[in-house]
């Protein structure tokens, strides 16, 4: 029995051993386009539905705003108020951490997920949970969103001579947000003082409806490159085109991928969108096991790590995002983990 | 594979070396304050902002100024120039993120800008002076009268008033309309402290909530009297203890206070 279950172990790590290593998008600045990877088949390429035969992905992602913002306050003390059970030490507290929230921003985010892929075929459910801040210079206001992602797609890969592929892919993506209104720090009191006050909060639906296709082109010594329209609603107005060039390279147990890429650069106007659209990103892989990647994002750097074991992934990324009325005048720190099954 | 790994490690240092500001491009020399804004301006419905001015970042990318429906204000806002209303929005922008004038004031000010600030202070100060004494007249009272009503009611009605009157004031620059964003920022931080002290008042002064005292009359002076008058001691307590501690009790009384010194210090 045991012996058995040592070789059933074995097999899984060989076969571990023997994946690729999937990596988080934001880690690596977003430039994930040329990846080749179903994890990134319905949020960057729709093309990377034909990416393996059979795939199932499990994730559940966590993504804190604002990390330094938070740590800079008086932390430990901080959450000693809010664990203490005070009324007043709670509000103080909560007043304290949101000091550095100003305007819209985002404060907590979670994610959970379940997509497969089955022959060039694909569906995902994601559903989001968000907690935003809102106002600035008077009494912090904040709202709950929430949002479920219906995504079905389809692919096709043809594998040429020389080394050549060719993949396309269409993804329909179906949103259904609700957004709670507005509360500010007296809901949070009354709530404190007396919950059942706090549910009369309102609800704010809002239903959306849109494609992405997605083009992919594997070129001869590691290069490729991608070509994705997204967004592209019942006008067709709101589309926006990405396409980015990346290269892949191996040595032994070690893995390199580059990429350099533009978002959106049909929307370019100037210099400040170009800023905005850039994005570039490595990653290092050792085995299939781990790999580290880092990234520039509409020029805000980003890190992430990434270790697979058996079907199982932890993944970690370190991110801005900009939120000023410029850009570049209220950049945010977010620390994403992400926890997942994946098979493929 | 050690060509490719030099590089990766040589921008992984540059990455994290560029954390102090994250933007790379600033780095390189661009300067997001100095960037012109699509700005349009939106009046404010009644009782729809409790601000004089406050600003919405719009999803299409404009900058959507929103002001209070003041005569003065609207005047103002109409004749300032393009380069008049950037600068407000900017400086409302900053205030709304960082909540006081430190890094405003301590950027580059041409003569005309300093002189417009020393008359600015000298207003601000004067309404500061007014609410300071006000906010000392209700502890003052508290304290030494304990439950002498009429005290305190005359202070928290002068508070209030005062709160009323910015709203009134007819600013004739730009740096007024800043001034007033500023006192009222401060005003609130004060109601925002009093009724942090409040929660630890039992009884039906919990019902009053900060949207039924921001809309006009729903929480009256007679209202918050009544309970104060039921919980003084309590209340005296908790104020004072708040007060010597407060920091810990609003985000953006600690801003005010390190205005005056900036700005004392900046035009010394």
């Amino acid at each position: 029995m045991r012996r058995s279950a040592a070789c059933i172990l074995i097999l899984l790590l060989t076969c571990s051993l023997l994946a690729g290593t999937g990596i988080t998008a934001q880690g690596r600045g977003q430039a994930v386009l040329t990846d080749d990877s179903v994890r990134h088949a319905f949020t960057h390429n729709p093309a990377f539905i034909t990416s393996s035969d059979f795939s199932l992905h499990i994730p559940i992602q966590t993504r804190v705003h604002n990390v330094t913002g938070i740590l800079g306050s008086d932390f430990t003390g901080n959450i000693k108020g809010i664990m203490s059970g005070d009324a007043r030490r709670m509000a103080t507290s909560i007043l304290d951490i949101l000091r550095s929230f100003n305007g819209r921003m985002d404060l907590l985010e979670v994610e959970e997920g379940l997509s497969f892929t089955l022959k060039g075929l694909g569906a995902g459910v994601f559903l989001r949970q968000k907690a935003v801040t809102y106002d600035g210079s008077l009494g912090m206001r904040f709202a709950l969103e929430m949002e479920a992602e219906l995504d079905w797609g389809l692919g096709w890969r043809w594998d040429l001579d020389n080394g050549y592929t060719i993949a396309a892919g269409l993804v329909n993506r179906t949103r259904i947000g609700l957004r709670t209104s507005l509360v500010g720090v007296d809901t949070v009191v009354d709530f404190l003082l007396d919950p059942p006050s706090a549910l009369d909060i309102s609800l704010e639906e809002d239903i959306a409806n849109s494609f992405d296709i997605g083009t992919y082109f594997c070129l001869p010594y590691g290069f490729s490159t991608s070509f994705v329209v997204r967004d592209i609603g019942p006008d067709g107005n709101t589309a926006t085109i990405d396409t980015a060039f990346g290269w892949k390279g191996s040595l032994s147990i070690l893995s390199l991928s580059l990429e350099a890429g533009l978002k959106g650069w049909s929307s370019i106007r100037d210099e400040v969108d170009l800023m905005k659209s850039l994005d570039a990103g490595l990653s290092l892989g050792i085995t299939s096991l781990l790999s580290i990647s880092a990234g520039i994002d509409g020029g805000y750097p980003s890190f992430g790590i990434d270790l697979e074991l058996l079907c199982f992934a932890i993944s970690a990324a370190w991110y801005w995002q900009d939120y000023g009325v410029v850009y570049g005048l209220a950049p945010r720190d977010v620390l994403s983990i992400e926890i997942a099954l994946l098979i493929d | 594979m050690r060509k490719t790994a030099i590089p990766l490690i040589l921008s992984i240092i540059v990455l994290f070396a560029s954390c102090g500001d994250p933007n790379i491009y600033s780095h390189m020399g661009y300067d997001p304050a100095g960037r012109p804004l699509p700005v349009e301006t939106v009046r404010a419905g009644k009782g729809e902002d409790f601000n004089l001015l406050s600003l919405i970042s719009g999803y299409d990318g404009n900058i959507r100024l929103i002001y209070k429906e003041v005569d003065g204000n609207y005047d103002l806002l109409r004749s300032l120039s393009e380069e008049g209303r950037i600068r407000l929005v900017q400086t409302v922008d900053y205030l709304s993120r960082y909540g006081d004038l430190s890094s405003y004031l301590a950027g580059p000010l041409d003569d005309d800008t300093l002189d417009a600030c020393k008359d600015t202070i000298a207003f601000v100060n004067s309404i500061i002076d007014g609410i300071e004494g006000n906010v000392t007249k209700i502890l003052d009272g508290l304290e030494e009268t304990g439950m002498d009503v009429a005290v305190v009611r005359q202070a928290i009605d002068s508070l209030f008033e005062e709160f009323g009157a910015l709203n009134r004031l007819d600013p004739e620059t730009v740096e007024d309309l800043i001034s007033i964003q500023l006192v009222e920022d401060t005003l609130v931080s004060c109601i925002e402290m009093f009724y942090i002290i409040l929660l630890d008042i039992p009884g039906d002064i919990a019902e009053y909530t900060w949207n039924q005292f921001s809309s006009d009359g729903a929480w009256t002076t007679d209202d918050m009297l009544s309970s104060i008058s039921r919980n003084a001691g309590r209340l005296v307590q908790t104020l004072l203890d708040a007060i010597a501690d407060i920091d810990q009790v609003s985000s953006r009384i600690p801003s005010f206070v390190s205005l005056d010194e900036i700005v004392d210090e900046v035009l010394q």
